[in-house]
């Protein structure tokens, strides 16, 4: 039987978990980095990216400014690359960080640094992760991230340079996965010791840039090898944009037990297809709805979204900065008054 | 509907009249206002609204409904398509024999308009939506006007079905070619035609489905026997690597279209570009190499440019190079018959594909090294082409000899 009033903690690992839970959950697998939060916590980008008191202030207003369920202070995917040599332009208050220069030319030239945890960026995040369970307990659910090997093969190869990797060296975009997934895994680990609930796994395989195909032949394999290794850690969330109705089934396969989906997307198929393999979450329209809609219109996608079948309500990808707050509160708002389920 | 009413219509009574009436509108079926002739106009009373639409009579919709309470003279009429009345027009009126004139005036002109705009909405959904891109890009008006003419449209189109317009694109170029059986000499379609019809639509699923393709690459029918793709790439700075992407991509569907064996393709790319503007340029090159390929190559199947460097160079060869010194090569190799001495051409185009080995040369043609020699050497004499001293001399026997292959070609098109 459901407790009349659970921790934001209990709610969404009961989503996870198949159980039942009070009120539809709020979460944020991806940033959730406002002007407004940066003004009012005073942890202002790009500072925000890499000091572990920043990063946890600037994501812990997503709860105590709007009441999401979840906290989650990584809020660029950089942070790996900056720690494995990437050289970065870490942006301004409202703009995300960029790689100005990717350092890696061949998938032998790459070694584990033995050191890797105890880099700046990854350390800090790791703090951040600690200062947050402090704060909240077992109140809210901490959500941590990693980026995956494709995406992190990006940083490090160069998007353009690996996809045409896949056309003229396969072999060596294997390679490429087979030596970052140690990474993600590794930093996947550290992330759930330092008391992530949950964990999103930044990997965009999207549409616009390989067929579902390539996601079969290149990544499939190395997502289902990381799941298995991540298996009793805790709850992961796979995050790519873009369409993902030709490969959806194929994210099903990779052990992954949640994804976060843009609204570009048609929810109520990809339920369909999931067929309760992995619970869907995202969907709500970030330029339209929350950057430049009103609280109405907001209310409508959360209906919306809840009468698809959703289980877990959050934006579709990082907000961009200057979404007004209001909206952020909104969505929580027309949440609590959806029926309990 | 709405745009309709609100940009077309407000055209329309810009041209009307108004000395005659007071105000115009048109309502919906429940009554509400969908356009008004100025915006400050006074609306015509609701009640009297209600009382025109119940009063249509929906077996004549043609007709004219005056409803004259003291106060309001309106005239007005309904708006029908498909037989749906989908809208009123009202007139509050000053002079009523005008205003009936005016308002059958209006009647037909949206209807005229409405039913236009609809056809070309039903045209496009009816052709699927790459269809729709790929006929526009290619269109010969939009490349000949230049390139600010690709219509703000079909630009706006592009964005919004999240179309990255600034990345580098190729056209490939997948040609079907059916194979027939002639029986007795005859044709028999032997129910051919329908099954046809049936695997040229699974030829370009098969295509959409390449590994290599993703949702920025656009593949649809360019006319009955030619599908086009889009393909896009992110720039790698090394335009080159892309050209072998693009092999690996044509070869791998050649591949997958073994399935549908019904007709033999013949596949080619065009230039790499960087803009949408410059789509129609890929494509003719892409087609180009598909004809040179079919005129100087074995085997159907890819076609690209290194394997036909020479018979390229001399396809888009300057006119001004092809008049003055190929001509007069030929001018001198013409006999007194009329004729062109090919026989001589043809040795001499060997004797330098062979590096100028007379040896070589005699095993490729099957004649004894001293004909070869003797050929040559009257070659010379007659062109004063030189290949062994000169390597320009060389490289204008190389593009006499294609020139009369194309052209030979053409001809037996022609025909």
């Amino acid at each position: 039987m459901v407790r009349e009033e659970m921790t934001s903690r209990e709610r969404v690992l009961a989503a996870f978990n198949g159980t039942i839970y009070d009120k539809i959950p709020v979460i944020n697998p991806t940033s959730l980095a406002t002007v407004e939060s940066m003004r009012y916590t005073k942890a202002f980008f790009p500072r925000a990216h890499t000091d572990s008191h920043a990063m946890a202030a600037l994501a812990a207003a997503g709860r105590d400014l709007f009441g999401f369920d979840s906290v989650m202070p990584y809020f660029s995917i950089h942070l790996e690359a900056a720690a494995l040599g990437c050289e970065i332009d870490w942006g301004k208050l409202d703009r995300m960080p960029q790689i100005l220069k990717s350092p890696l030319m061949e998938p032998d030239d790459f070694v584990m640094p033995v050191d890797f945890l105890d880099r700046k960026p990854i350390k800090a995040l790791l703090q951040a992760i600690k200062l947050l369970r402090k704060k909240y307990g077992t109140e809210v659910a901490i959500i941590g991230k990693v980026v995956g090997p494709w995406t992190l093969a990006f940083h490090l190869h160069g998007t353009a340079n690996l996809i045409l990797k896949t056309n003229m060296e396969p072999h060596k975009v294997h390679q490429f996965l087979k030596v970052l997934m140690q990474t993600s895994i590794e930093f996947a680990h550290a992330q759930f010791d330092a008391g992530a609930d949950i964990l999103t796994w930044a990997d965009h395989a999207t549409a616009d840039l390989i067929s579902a195909k390539m996601y079969e032949e290149f990544l499939l394999p190395v997502h289902q090898q990381c799941n298995k290794a991540l298996q009793k850690a805790g709850p992961v969330i796979f995050h790519s944009c873009g369409l993902v109705a030709d490969r959806l089934e194929l994210f099903c396969q990779s052990g992954f037990e949640a994804f976060h989906l843009e609204s570009r997307n048609d929810i109520k198929a990809a339920l369909h297809i999931a067929n309760n393999r992995m619970v869907m979450t995202g969907n709500i329209n970030n330029p339209s709805t929350l950057l430049n809609g009103t609280a109405a219109d907001v209310r409508n996608a959360v209906n919306s979204a809840v009468e698809s079948g959703i289980q877990l309500l959050s934006p579709e990808c990082a907000l961009p900065c200057w979404v007004p707050n209001r909206n952020l509160l909104e969505i929580v708002n027309a949440a609590r008054t959806q029926p309990n389920k | 509907m709405e745009q309709i009413f609100d940009t077309y219509f407000q055209r329309l009574v810009g041209k009307v009249d108004r000395s005659s009436l007071k105000s115009i509108q048109i309502v919906s079926r429940d009554g509400g206002i969908l356009a008004k002739d100025t915006a400050d106009s006074e609306d015509i009373p609701i009640d009297i609204i209600h009382r025109v639409i119940q009063d249509l009579n929906f077996a004549d919709l043609q007709q004219i409904i005056y409803n004259n309470s003291g106060e309001y003279t309106v005239v007005s009429t309904p708006i029908v398509i498909d037989l749906q009345v989908i809208a009123v027009i009202l007139i509050e009126a000053i002079n009523l024999k005008h205003c009936e004139q005016i308002i059958t005036i209006l009647r037909t002109s949206l209807e005229t308009y409405i039913e236009y705009h609809n056809t070309q909405e039903e045209v496009f959904t009816e052709v699927s939506r790459e269809e729709a891109i790929i006929k526009e890009l290619l269109a010969v008006s939009s490349y000949d006007l230049g390139k600010q003419s690709l219509s703000h449209k079909l630009l706006k189109s592009l964005k919004s079905f999240g179309f990255d317009l600034f990345l580098l694109r190729s056209v490939i170029l997948v040609k079907l070619e059916k194979k027939t059986n002639s029986y007795f000499n005859i044709n028999l379609d032997l129910g051919y035609e329908s099954s046809v019809e049936a695997f040229k639509d699974k030829g370009v699923e098969i295509i959409k489905a390449n590994k290599y393709l993703n949702n920025q690459d656009i593949v649809a029918f360019s006319d009955i026997d030619h599908i086009v793709i889009v393909k896009s790439f992110l720039d790698v700075g090394n335009v080159g690597k892309l050209y072998y992407a693009l092999d690996n991509i044509c070869k791998a569907m050649i591949s997958d279209l073994e399935e549908a064996k019904i007709f033999t393709y013949h596949i080619a790319y065009g230039g790499i570009y960087s803009t949408f503007y410059d789509i129609r340029k890929s494509y003719i090159e892409a087609e180009n190499t598909i004809r040179l390929g079919s005129i100087f190559q074995e085997n159907s199947g890819v076609y690209s440019v290194d394997q036909g460097i020479f018979e390229h160079i001399g396809y888009y060869l300057p006119p001004i190079v092809r008049h003055k010194v190929i001509q007069s090569v030929l001018d001198k190799l013409t006999k007194a018959d009329g004729n062109i001495d090919l026989e001589l051409l043809y040795v001499a185009e060997a004797f330098v594909d062979q590096c100028m080995n007379l040896m070589q040369t005699a095993k490729q043609l099957h004649l004894h090294r001293n004909t070869v020699y003797l050929k040559i050497d009257k070659f010379k004499n007659i062109t004063g082409l030189n290949p062994e001293k000169n390597f320009q001399d060389a490289f204008v026997i190389k593009m006499t000899a294609i020139s009369v292959k194309m052209n030979a070609f053409s001809q037996e098109k022609a025909y």
